[in-house]
């Protein structure tokens, strides 16, 4: 058996082209469902879930252990001023995309961009 | 009615079925008031000024028109259909009708007269009427009691935005979305359950010359005068909720706002200038 052929068979075989199937399905099924304008923005803290409209600018304060601000400015989202003590979701900077989130682990608090995925109905 | 209607069940409950059932009745109750359809009975009102053997529904909506337009002190008016007829709502054929014509055609209005008895209606001679302002929460209240009626508590009933909301999902409550009436998306949201109802300058406009002309035209001066964006109403029926809506923006803020608060209405209304006000516990939006 010839090097190139043990090379094929270890990295090619029906096995990997299932994965591979499977992951670029899996992919194009999360880019569809994240697809679109983000219209709400999910709070998920100890308190259970808020969603907040992005439409205008404001800064929100959420009721959490360590105090910090989510900033909405143009339809996106960042987390300033934490008194958290990692502040890595600080560091994380703006996110704008449906989908998009920034984790606070010590506040155990997760802001998602969502679309109008979670509102069941619209007053207008 | 050119608009959009849906029906949300929550449960297990045969929703086909359920589905048909709700269309039939809807478009039954929209027949009645079908203003391209000449043999509908406002047709026949508006074009004979009588109607004989109404249905029960019909004089139902006129009787709730007379109620608001007394409540309102006319700024609900369902006779202003020659006003919004001078300006092309109807036929499309959008126009800005001269100061002349307006004081004519307002000069000729008595305000809402209607004689209802049992086997007929009448209007006077100069009447013409439209009472989209309540049509859609009329209709969105005749079909949640239907439902009801069928043993299903959780479902939601919109029509166009107005709207009853009914039980929960399962323990988890229905969130409904207030629409951002100075743009895309939405103002909020909060958890509800009831009725409610939105009326906005966003839903039949035109522009000419720069301005914009919405269907928010008061009846005293044949002009689009608001300074209201939009108003949301909580009541106790999704009727009341609608035609209270529209009489709150075509009375402009600051007599919209004597009104909520002499009246105890809970409300949440976007003035001319983006501000967002909420009036006697309407829910707190995020």
């Amino acid at each position: 058996m010839s090097k190139d052929s043990i090379i094929s068979r270890k990295f090619i075989n029906p096995f990997d082209f299932l994965i591979i199937f499977l992951i670029v399905f899996l992919s194009t099924i999360l880019i569809m469902i994240n697809n679109g304008e983000p219209e709400m923005l999910r709070v998920k803290d100890d308190n259970g879930i808020t969603f907040y409209s992005i439409s205008f600018d404001r800064i929100i304060i959420p009721a959490v252990k360590y105090k910090e601000k989510i900033e909405i400015k143009n339809k996106r989202v960042r987390v300033i001023d934490s008194s958290c003590p990692l502040h890595i979701c600080e560091g994380m900077g703006w996110i704008d995309q449906c989908g998009d989130s920034i984790i606070c682990v010590p506040n155990r608090m997760v802001i998602t961009l969502v679309g109008d995925k979670g509102i069941d109905a619209v007053t207008q | 009615m050119d608009t959009i209607w849906e029906v949300k069940v929550f449960g297990n409950t045969d929703s086909k079925l359920i589905l048909d059932d709700v269309k039939k009745r809807m478009y039954e109750l929209t027949k009645i008031v079908d203003f391209s359809d000449p043999s509908s009975e406002i047709s026949i009102l508006n074009e004979k000024k009588i109607l004989k053997s109404p249905s029960e529904e019909f004089k139902a909506i006129l009787k709730k028109c007379k109620e608001y337009y007394k409540y309102t002190n006319g700024f609900f008016d369902p006779s202003i259909y020659p006003i919004l007829n001078a300006y092309g709502f109807y036929d499309l054929h959008y126009r800005i009708p001269k100061d002349l014509e307006l004081k004519d055609i307002i000069k000729r209005n008595i305000g809402f007269t209607v004689e209802i008895s049992t086997n007929a209606i009448n209007i006077p001679e100069s009447e013409k009427l439209d009472f989209g302002a309540m049509l859609k929460g009329f209709i969105v209240d005749r079909i949640a009691e239907y439902i009801r009626k069928r043993g299903i508590n959780n479902f939601i009933v919109n029509f166009g935005g107005e709207m009853v909301v009914s039980g929960n999902k399962n323990g988890i409550p229905w969130i409904i979305g207030i629409r951002n009436p100075m743009g895309n998306g939405l103002l909020g949201s909060f958890d509800f359950q009831g009725c409610i109802a939105t009326s906005g300058d966003y839903e039949r406009f035109f522009i000419k010359n720069g301005k914009k002309y919405t269907h928010i035209i008061s009846p005293f001066t044949g002009k689009v005068d608001t300074d209201m964006h939009s108003a949301s109403i909580i009541a106790s029926n999704c009727s009341d909720a609608d035609a209270i809506a529209t009489a709150l923006c075509v009375m402009g803020h600051d007599k919209a706002v004597a009104f909520i608060k002499k009246m105890n209405i809970k409300a949440l209304i976007v003035s001319g200038e983006g501000n967002v006000e909420r009036f006697n516990n309407f829910p707190k939006i995020h």
